[in-house]
Parts: structure tokens; sequence; C-alpha cells
């Protein structure tokens, strides 16, 4: 290419350039302090690796070529590949209901847990003071009425030996503006220095101390904290049971054998995989959800190939008028957002009031079950998936089939070959060759086609005596969905993403196999 | 300039980019709706100003759907007037708040309060992202069962302001008067003689546990066993014989014709459209009530064979984030301002939700829907907050839409429920 060298220093074309690199270089940079601070190192690896890549490419001389490939490595690694990893990173973890934090964040929350007592977290009524020298003072008032007045504490310093003050006035029922040289905070000056007294306790003798919880309230706790954790042996020792509690699979599980929550993500390795083996609610229905999975992905892409290339070959033929307007027409199924014409499908369907019972009721025919009998519900699924896909194939093969050279058809015709022959010896075969890897596309696609499932049926209707919630449309992705966000306790992230690698795995392998049967087929024919 | 050089040119231009890009950092995109954040400072003590107005002004974030958020805005600004406090508001799907909590709070992003339900009480407290709150003084006014329902494992988490239970709606042209006893309500559907004259959510081709579990309850069937607010994981009472006792009855009218084979909207059309006299939902329903036209009226759901149905309650709140930095200022507008009158005015009259502050279930007395829901709500038992329920919901609703579809018994559906129940809970 001559017009390469357009890039040349002086040229309008090459500040542009630069001007582009160094906004993008500009916000990589911005970003990386960003990342750092929350320890995301993978994705600031991924970032800098995409802004080097970038600048490698775009300024060197010698990267030529690499100009090209360069904006699609990037984006495939971070929409394809990264969430791919960070799938299979998942996988590995035990991130579920209780194990969400990290585990300093799990530590600073017990630590901050104080020891509950019979009688224990009274609550009070507060007010604050402050003297001219800035000490704070708490007044806080306790549901029988009995009233303390008193230097506050920061709660992590030694108590104060003397803290309660006389008041010199009645403050037993509403507190004054002053007493002695203390002046009432206002909400405003109380709140402007909240975070300080968050801290401050007020000791109270004998009975506990007073913490503030909120502007005017504070609560009688007993002084000391629950939890305390020591990092040199990595255990946590609970006061109020007067127990050690040590570290198992991210999560404190204490002498006395309860298990403390929160707990922590952790890296397991693979035991969610072996889980998945092993776990007889997944097991069990697997075969039944597998097939009907395959016989979905098969159909899918069987009808809307069929339905699409019977519409292009009519569209074929020049005979026909309004070509165009019919095009546009047959693509409109394809330009409604999936999720919207599914939830028109369901209303369609439905068995009372739906518009097809009601055209099938006023031929003379009876009312169909579509969503609610487990035959009918799988023959609506593929019935609506072949009106959402059936544009697509119907694109691609107009594409393919204008590519066929009419030599070869008209040498047959004139060989004597009907219409039927020409179209299964010669236009179908040549027609696979261009599209064999897009229904390959096409049925991975529809193998994990989880919207319009969850959408159209939610699975069901229900498999009678399932012993886990099972319905009879349900396919892998939305069975084992079902499974590990309505777990046992909560949600099973790690589970499901080990699922997912999982039909990643069944998808790539039955695609690669296609793939070969493809290429036996371009031998023969390309 | 020679070719070779190019690069070092760019990369003196990216360098002068980045800079510029650092330096112009500080401003980072707010998507949030402030509520007026100016508020003049008149009236400030003088000995006081000269500490505090040096600091910035501390902000509050609070995540809310459009409904509520409404009335925060109304009660923010009298507490923003007061303290200074600013208080953003940001809106979020009421459906995202629960994931997104979850997601934002460890990160460093999330809200100070959120609102939520009492039912994610337990997995959010589970999670570590809820921070337990004291009641007190605050709290007196509010109904035991708001405040039972948003406590989990003995620990209070939440301010309510709303509660939800289904009940009864009936055509007031087609039936005289609400039926005490579900034997008056199957004799005012023979007295008009109409199929399917009960409708509600959860057979046909629909899922619906929340909307049948009055049924299961008025004979003594319970989800999990429950003492002193602590729910017990493996005590599972679906297969109790008052649940297969309930489900029972459910399979017998639907069996009759009395019950129909109804999902939510056909439920809802049947009973719009003036051809079906009873309906079973919730308060929800009622924003859209002045456009029906048939005349009706809510009523709690009448009796089964002597048992009191007992829908599930759930209860609509103010959650703390245990990941707020403001912690203080924030139980101070949760406790003196969302927990007042005033607050849980603003709230009732945004929402429309039946309320359970004392003062405002008095004043909406006169309101007879609102009045009925809450009676039904006062009979009802909160949703199990802890983290199992996620195991009930799916296979529950599954086995009641098989049994009011005809294709399972009584018996069955219960059994199948529990034990698949217990399976997911072992693990």
């Amino acid at each position: 290419m001559n017009r390469a060298r357009s890039s040349s220093p002086l040229s309008w074309g090459f500040w542009v350039k630069i001007g582009v690199i160094a906004i993008i270089d500009a916000l990589i940079v911005f970003t990386v302090p960003v990342l750092i601070a929350n320890e995301s190192y993978l994705l600031l690896t991924m970032f800098v690796g995409a802004a080097l890549l970038l600048n490698w490419a775009y300024l060197s001389p010698r990267a030529e070529a690499s100009k090209w490939l360069a904006p699609g490595l990037i984006f495939m690694a971070i929409f394809v590949v990264f969430p791919v990893i960070y799938t299979g990173y998942v996988s590995l973890t035990n991130w579920q209901t209780g194990n969400v934090l990290a585990k300093q964040q799990v530590i600073d929350q017990l630590e901050s847990q104080v020891i509950r007592a019979e009688g224990d977290g009274v609550p009070l009524e507060l007010d604050i003071y402050r003297d001219p020298a800035g000490q704070l003072a708490f007044l806080v008032r306790d549901p029988e009425g009995n009233t303390y007045f008193g230097i506050a504490r920061d709660r992590t310093s030694d108590p104060i030996d003397d803290p309660l003050i006389d008041p010199g006035v009645d403050i037993s029922v509403e507190s004054p503006d002053q007493i002695g040289d203390f002046q009432i905070l206002s909400l405003r000056d109380l709140l402007a220095i909240a975070n300080q007294i968050e801290n401050l306790v007020l000791d109270i003798p004998g009975q506990g101390v007073a913490r503030a919880q909120s502007a005017s309230t504070a609560q009688l706790i007993q002084a000391g904290q629950r939890y305390a954790y020591d990092p040199n042996t990595d255990t946590l020792f609970d006061a109020q049971e007067d127990v050690t509690c040590s570290i198992e699979a991210g999560n404190f599980i204490c002498e006395d054998g309860r298990r403390l929550d929160p707990g922590w993500v952790i890296v397991e390795g693979f035991d969610n995989y072996a889980e998945v083996f092993t776990n007889e609610r997944i097991r069990n229905p697997f075969v039944k959800v597998f097939t009907w999975n395959l016989i979905f992905a098969l159909g899918s892409v069987f009808i809307t190939f069929a339905i699409g290339l019977a519409l292009a070959n009519a569209l074929q033929d020049e005979r026909l008028r309004g070509r165009a307007v019919y095009r546009s027409i047959y693509i409109l199924p394809y330009a409604i957002p999936a999720f919207l014409s599914v939830l028109v499908w369901r209303g369609l369907l439905n068995e009372s009031y739906g518009q097809v019972n009601n055209l099938l009721e006023s031929l003379g025919l009876n009312a169909i079950p579509w969503l609610g009998d487990p035959f009918w519900a799988k023959v609506a699924v593929l019935l609506v998936n072949a009106w959402l896909g059936f544009p697509y194939m119907f694109l691609i093969t107009s594409g393919a089939l204008t590519a066929i050279p009419e030599e070869l058809k008209e040498a047959a015709r004139v060989d004597g070959a009907s219409a039927w022959r020409v179209f299964r010896t010669i236009t179908l075969p040549l027609l696979l060759v261009s599209t064999a890897p897009l229904l390959i596309g096409s049925f991975a696609f529809n193998f994990n086609n989880f919207v319009l499932i969850f959408m159209l049926t939610n699975g069901g209707p229900p498999v009678p005596s399932a012993a886990v919630p099972l319905g009879e449309t349900d396919i892998l992705i939305s069975f084992t969905f079902d499974l590990a966000v309505n777990a046992g306790r909560g949600n099973q992230f790690a589970l499901g993403s080990a699922i997912v690698v999982m039909i990643f795995v069944i998808v790539a392998v039955l695609s690669a196999v296609s793939f070969r049967f493809t290429k036996r087929l371009e031998e023969v024919y390309g | 300039m020679t070719f070779k050089k190019m690069p070092w040119v760019a990369l003196l231009a990216v360098f002068a980019l980045v800079v510029a890009a650092c330096g112009g950092g500080d401003d980072a995109a707010d998507e949030t709706t402030t509520t007026e954040a100016e508020v003049t400072t008149t009236t400030a003590a003088p000995e006081t100003t000269t500490t505090t107005e040096a600091a910035p002004a501390i902000e509050l974030l609070i995540w809310a759907d459009e409904n509520r958020a409404s009335a925060i805005e109304e009660v923010a600004p009298a507490f923003t007037e007061e303290t200074g406090v600013v208080i953003n508001v940001e809106l979020v799907d009421f459906g995202q708040i629960r994931d997104q909590v979850g997601v934002a709070g460890p990160a460093g992003e999330g809200p100070d309060i959120f609102i939520g339900a009492s039912d994610w009480v337990g997995e959010l407290a589970t999670n570590g992202v809820l921070e337990p709150i004291e009641g007190g003084a605050w709290s007196a006014p509010f109904t035991d069962a708001s405040l039972n329902a948003l406590t989990f494992d003995g620990t209070l988490y939440g301010v309510p302001y709303a509660v939800e239970a289904v009940a009864l709606y009936y055509n007031t042209d087609l039936v005289a008067e609400a039926p005490a006893t579900f034997d008056d309500l199957i004799a005012a559907c023979e007295a008009d003689a109409v199929e399917a004259c009960l409708g509600v959510p959860g057979a046909g081709d629909a899922t619906d546990a929340y909307h049948n579990y009055p049924f299961i309850s008025a004979t003594g069937g319970y989800i999990f066993g429950e003492a002193d607010g602590v729910y017990d994981p493996t005590d599972v009472g679906l297969d109790s014989e008052g649940a297969i006792a309930g489900a029972e009855f459910l399979s017998e009218i639907s069996a009759s014709g009395v019950l129909g084979k109804t999902n939510y909207d056909e439920a809802k059309n049947l009973f719009l459209a003036g051809e079906q006299p009873f309906w079973i939902t919730g308060p929800w329903e009622l924003g859209g009530a002045a456009d029906w036209t048939v005349p009706w009226s809510v009523a709690k759901i009448p009796t089964i064979e002597g048992g009191t149905p007992q829908p599930f309650i759930g209860v609509q709140a103010f959650f703390l984030s245990s990941f707020s930095e403001n912690k203080l200022v924030a139980q101070s507008f949760l406790f003196d301002f969302i927990a007042s009158e005033e607050g849980q005015n603003a709230l009732f009259a945004a929402d429309g939700r039946p309320p359970v502050h004392q003062t405002i279930i008095d004043n909406v007395a006169g309101n007879a829907a609102i009045s009925a829901f809450g009676a039904s709500a006062a009979d009802g038992v909160p949703i199990p907050n802890i983290p199992e329920m996620s195991s009930v919901w799916g296979t529950l609703g599954d086995n009641l839409q098989l049994l009011r579809n005809g294709e399972i018994d009584a018996n069955t559906a219960m059994t199948t429920a529990a034990e698949a129940v217990r399976a997911a809970i072992e693990g």
C-alpha cells in the first residue's frame, strides 16, 4: 500500500494519530493509581499491556501489519478473554453467600463487635456539650430516668478516673443549654465532628459505657470489644465466650463449633468442579436436561436455517416484484430486541387469552396449553426461537446464494436436472461450505440461549416429583442458574461459574468436532 | 525531523496529555441528584464556626428507587438545613439494590443508606454488608411485626416504613359482603354460578409460592421452625400435617373449579373485567385502582376450616451499610428524620403502601383498603429472612403449580418440596 507512507511526520493524519494515542494513554495512566488502590492487578496488567501494544503498533515503523490487528485484539481481550479468565478464577474460589468480602474487611467487622451481656444495649437519650477548651461531654438519660453527665473519652484510650461531673442543676428531665462551662452542641455543630463523636464513650461507673449511636441516641454497653485478631497465630479470640476461633476455608470456626459470618473469599481449587460431578442434585437430572438442550440447539439451527433458506431462495427469483419490501419485512424480527419479542410471544401463547389460541378456536380447533404442557412448551420454545432466528439465516443465505455461480445451475438444468435436484446437489452443498461456520456459531449461541428460556418459560412447566427445581424446557444454563443462584443457602456464584466453564468446554468440543466436519466438506466442494 | 524520531515526538505529546488529565482529575462525574446543598449559615454560633467551617460538608449517599426517592427528597432539605449534611439520592432499580450493595459496598463505592425489603436481611447480614441498628426511642411507635421482620439472628437491621401482605379483593357488584370463611366464599360463588370465581396467581403456566402461602399456613403449615425470632433451617415444615392439609384444600377448590388456574395477569384481567368476583394479591395494585371500572373492596382472606390464613409479610425498610464512613450521621438521619412522623408521612404519601408507624396507621384508619391490608398483615408471618429461604421459592412454587393444575396430589406436592429443600440445605 503506497498510501501507508501518508503518515509522514508533517501530515495532518500523523498528528490526529498522535492525538488519539495520547488521549488513550492519558486515560490509561489516569486509571493506574485507581487500579493499584483497588488492588485490581489483573486489570492493571491488561490495561498497561493494551496501552503498550497500541503504542508499539502505531508508533513503531516495523509494526505496520499489527496496526490493523491491535484494536481487535484489545477488544477481544477485554470483552472475551478477560470475562472467561475471570469466570475461571471465580470457579476456583468459594464465592457464595457469606463469603463475599476480603479477609481484612471481615476482621475489621468482627473486631468492631462489642460484648453483649444480659441487660446490655440499653438505649439512652444523648446530648453532647463542649467547653471553650474543646473538651466534649455527654449527657445521657436511661429509660428509667437516671441521668449522667460527664467528660467523654476516646474509646481506645484509658478510662478517666472520675468521669462524671455534678452539673449543679436539675438535668433529669430537660437538658439545659449550659452546664458550667459546657455549651450544648447544635445538631449542625455536632454532625460536623461526627467522626470524632463516633469514637467517644462516657464511662458510667458500675454500669458500663455509653457510646453514641446518632446525634440524639446512645447505647449502654459493656466496655470491650468481643473479638480480637492475632496476626501471629492467625486466629481470633472471642472474649465473650472465652474461646479461640481458627481459620477454616474462608471462615473463622470457633472451638465451640460456631461458624462466624461473614467469611471471606479464598481460592479453593477444584472443589467446585468435583462438586458438579459428585452432587446428585446436579448429576441425576443431567442426562434429561442435556438431551433436551441438544434437541433445542440443533432443532433451532435446523428450523431457522430451513426457513431462512427457503425465503432467501424464493426471493432470488427475478420474476418476484417488490423484493426489497419483502426483504425489509423479513429482517424485522431481527431488529426488535429479543427479550421484548419473547415477552410479546409469552402473551400471544397464553392458554386462555393468547391470540394464537383465539385463532385456533375460531378455526374450530382445541386450545393448546402452549406453556403449561411439557410437549407443547417445547414446541413453543422452538417456534418462538424460529421466529427470532430465521432473519439471521435469511440474511446469510441470501448473501451466500448470490455467490453461487449461475453457470453451474445452468449447466445442470441443461443436463435435464429438476429444480429440486439442482438445489440438492449444487446449491445446498456449495451453500453449506460458506455458511457452516455460521451454523456452528448459531448452535453454540442457542446451546446457551438463556434469555429465551428464562423469559419465555423460565424452564417450566415443572417436572413432577423432581428432587430439584427442574422444568421440562430447562437447558443446562437455566437449570444450573437456578441451582447456583437459588441454592441451599443464598447464592453459590463459584459453583455457578464452574458449571459455566464446563458448559463452555462442552460447546467448544462440539464446535471443534463440527469444524472438522466442515473442513471435509470444503475439501469435497471447495 | 527524521522518520526515526517520530516515536519521541509522540511520547512527548502523550506525556503532555497525561499531565493534563491528572491535573483535571478531581471533579469525577457524579450522577446523583443533589438536594439543595447550599444552605445559608447565618445562625451558626460564633464560637463554634471557627472550628467547623473549614471542614468540607459531610455527604450521605442514599440508594432508592423512584417512588421512595421523591419521599426522601421531601424530608432531606429539612435535615440539610438543620445539620449542613448534604443528602445525595441515587436512583437504583429496586430489584438491583440487593445485588449491587454486595458488590459496591466492599469496593468502597456503595451507599451509606439504601432501601430494601425485610427478606434480604439474612443474606446481606451474612455477607457482612449490613450494619446492625439499635432500637430505642425512635422505634417505640413502630409495630412489633415490622421490627421483628427486620431482625435476623436476634439483631435488628433497618428502619421500617411500610408493610406488604396479600389480601382479598372482591367485586362489590357480585358479592354483597366480604366472606368471613371460605365456605361463605364458595357459597357466594355458587350463588353467582361463576366458574373460577377466585383468582390467585401461581397456576397455569406460572409458579408463585408467595401468593399461595396463606393456604399452607392457615391450617398450621410453616416453612422453617422459629423460636424467639430465630429460624431453624433444619426444621422444614412443608410436609407437616398442617401444610399438607392446606395443600389438600388448595387441591380441592382447584378441582371443584372455585379456584381458577390463573397466572398473575390472568387473575388480574378476569377481576378487572368483572368476570371473577374474588382476587388475592397485594397492596401494590392499589396504585392503579383509580382507573378500575369494577366496584371493588378489600378484606382479609377468609378463614380456612377454622384456621386464619397467615400471608407472608414483607417489610420495606431503610438499611445502613456496614461500609458507610458516616454511620453516626446516617443514623441521625434515620432516627430523627426517616423514623419521625413527618418522614413516615412523606413516605406513605409517595409510596402508598400500608404504614407501620402507629400515628400514621391511626391517621389512615379511614382508608378502608389500606386498613384491610394492614389487618391482613397483622395476621401474617414475616417471610423467613434467613439465606436458606432461597431454596424454598422455586421448588414450593413448582409443586403448588402442579398441584393446582391437577397433576399431582397434595401429599406428593408437599413431601417433594420439603425433601428438595432439605436436600438443598444439606448441600
